[in-house]
C-alpha cells in the first residue's frame, strides 16, 4: 500500500515536470549563445588558440629521460643537464604563486627546444604556448614537456600574468641539451 | 554535422578550439541545460550566468564524452557547483525543513490555482530540489543524480521522498 501510495507520487511529480518540458515554458534566451560565443572568442584570442589542447597533453606514455620538479623560487642558476631529442617532462612547483591571482602562463621557448605531445604532435611549431592556469595546474604544479632538438644551453622562460594581463612573476629554466651518452 | 551520429568527433573538435563545434554542442544542450539551471536557481538572470560560466569552463574542461548524457552529468554537476558557490556568498535563505515536516505543511493548497514549479522549488534546500529536478525533471537515474549532487543513493532516495511529497502537495492546479 505504501509502496503504491509512493509510486503515485512520483508519477505525479514527474507529469508535473513533463507538461511544464512540453510546454516549453523556460526557454534560453536567444542571444545567451552569441554571449557565450563571443566569450569563446575572446578567450580564444587572449590565449593564442592553443588553451583547448592542453588538457589532452599526457604525461605518461612518453619515453621520458628526466622529470624535473622545479620549486618557483629555486630554478638553479647552474644549466641542468637533458639528452637530445628525448622528452623532458617538467613540472613546476606553483607554491609561491598559489596567492597570486595568476590568471595564466605564458612558457616561450628558444630555438632548438620544442613542445613535446604524442597526442597533438602539431605542438612542436608554437614556440610559445600560453595555458589557463585554472586548467594548467595540476596538484601544486605546472606540467608541461619539451623536447631539445637543437644542442647546446637553452633557457626556456616562464611567465604569470594576472587578470589584467599585468606580469606578475617571470623565471627561467636553464637547460643544456646534449647528444645521449651511450 | 549531425548532433547524434556525429556527437563524439564534434565533442572531439570543439576540444581542440573549433567554434562551429562548440556552436553545435549549445544548440543542442542549450535548452536542458538552461532549464535545469532555472530550477536550480529559481532566478532565470543567474540561471543565464551559471550557464554562460559553464559553457565557457567547458571549453577548457571537455573530456571525451561517451556520450550525450555524461555530457549533462557533468554540465549539471558544474553548473551546482557554481550555484553552491554563489548561494554562500548570499544571506541565508530560509527553506521548508523537509526532514521534520508536518501534516499541514504536506496539504495541499485550497487555492485554486496552479503554482509555477519555480515557485515550489525556491522553497526547499538546493540538495531536495536537485534531487527532484534531476530524477524527476530529468530522467537521471538514482545513481547518476546522486553522484551529481555528491551524496549517497541511499540519502538521495529519502530526500526524493521528502520532497514528491512537499511537492506533489504545493503543485494542485
Amino acid at each position: 500500500m505504501e509502496n503504491n501510495n509512493n509510486e503515485n507520487i512520483e508519477n505525479m511529480v514527474k507529469a508535473v515536470f513533463e507538461e511544464e518540458r512540453n510546454s516549453d515554458a523556460i526557454l534560453p534566451p536567444p542571444y545567451m549563445k552569441t554571449r557565450i560565443l563571443a566569450r569563446f572568442r575572446e578567450k580564444k584570442q587572449k590565449t593564442g588558440g592553443v588553451l583547448m589542447l592542453w588538457k589532452q597533453i599526457a604525461l605518461s606514455g612518453a619515453a621520458l629521460a628526466i622529470v624535473i620538479v622545479f620549486g618557483l623560487r629555486f630554478f638553479a642558476d647552474d644549466f641542468i643537464r637533458a639528452n637530445l631529442n628525448t622528452p623532458l617532462a617538467v613540472k613546476v612547483e606553483i607554491g609561491e604563486l598559489k596567492k597570486a591571482n595568476v590568471a595564466y602562463a605564458e612558457i616561450v621557448l628558444p630555438d632548438g627546444v620544442v613542445f613535446y605531445s604524442k597526442k597533438f604532435p602539431e605542438l612542436n611549431k608554437e614556440s610559445s604556448l600560453v595555458l589557463d592556469w585554472e586548467v594548467a595546474v595540476r596538484n601544486g604544479h605546472l606540467p608541461f614537456i619539451i623536447e631539445g632538438i637543437g644542442e647546446g644551453n637553452k633557457v626556456i622562460v616562464l611567465k604569470f600574468y594576472d587578470l589584467s594581463n599585468r606580469l606578475i612573476a617571470e623565471k627561467t629554466l636553464k637547460v643544456s641539451f646534449d647528444k645521449k651518452r651511450s | 554535422m549531425d548532433w547524434k551520429y556525429n556527437f563524439k568527433e564534434i565533442i572531439t573538435s570543439a576540444q581542440k578550439g573549433d567554434e562551429q563545434a562548440f556552436s553545435l554542442i549549445i544548440e543542442n544542450t542549450q535548452k536542458k541545460f538552461f532549464r535545469f539551471c532555472t530550477y536550480l536557481c529559481f532566478d532565470v538572470h543567474l540561471a543565464q550566468d551559471i550557464c554562460q560560466d559553464v559553457y565557457i569552463k567547458a571549453i577548457e574542461s571537455l573530456k571525451e564524452f561517451e556520450s550525450e548524457a555524461k555530457l549533462y552529468s557533468w554540465l549539471f554537476k558544474v553548473a551546482k557547483n557554481h550555484y553552491i558557490d554563489y548561494s554562500r556568498n548570499k544571506d541565508n535563505q530560509e527553506f521548508i525543513d523537509l526532514d521534520n515536516l508536518s501534516a499541514e505543511e504536506c496539504q495541499q493548497d485550497s487555492i485554486e490555482m496552479k503554482i509555477e514549479i519555480k515557485e515550489i522549488l525556491q522553497k526547499i534546500a538546493p540538495d531536495f530540489r536537485m534531487a527532484l529536478i534531476l530524477v524527476d525533471g530529468e530522467g537521471h537515474s538514482y545513481q547518476e543524480a546522486a553522484e551529481i549532487i555528491g551524496i549517497s543513493e541511499d540519502a538521495l532516495r529519502s530526500r526524493l521522498h521528502k520532497a514528491r511529497k512537499y511537492f506533489i502537495a504545493k503543485s494542485k492546479k
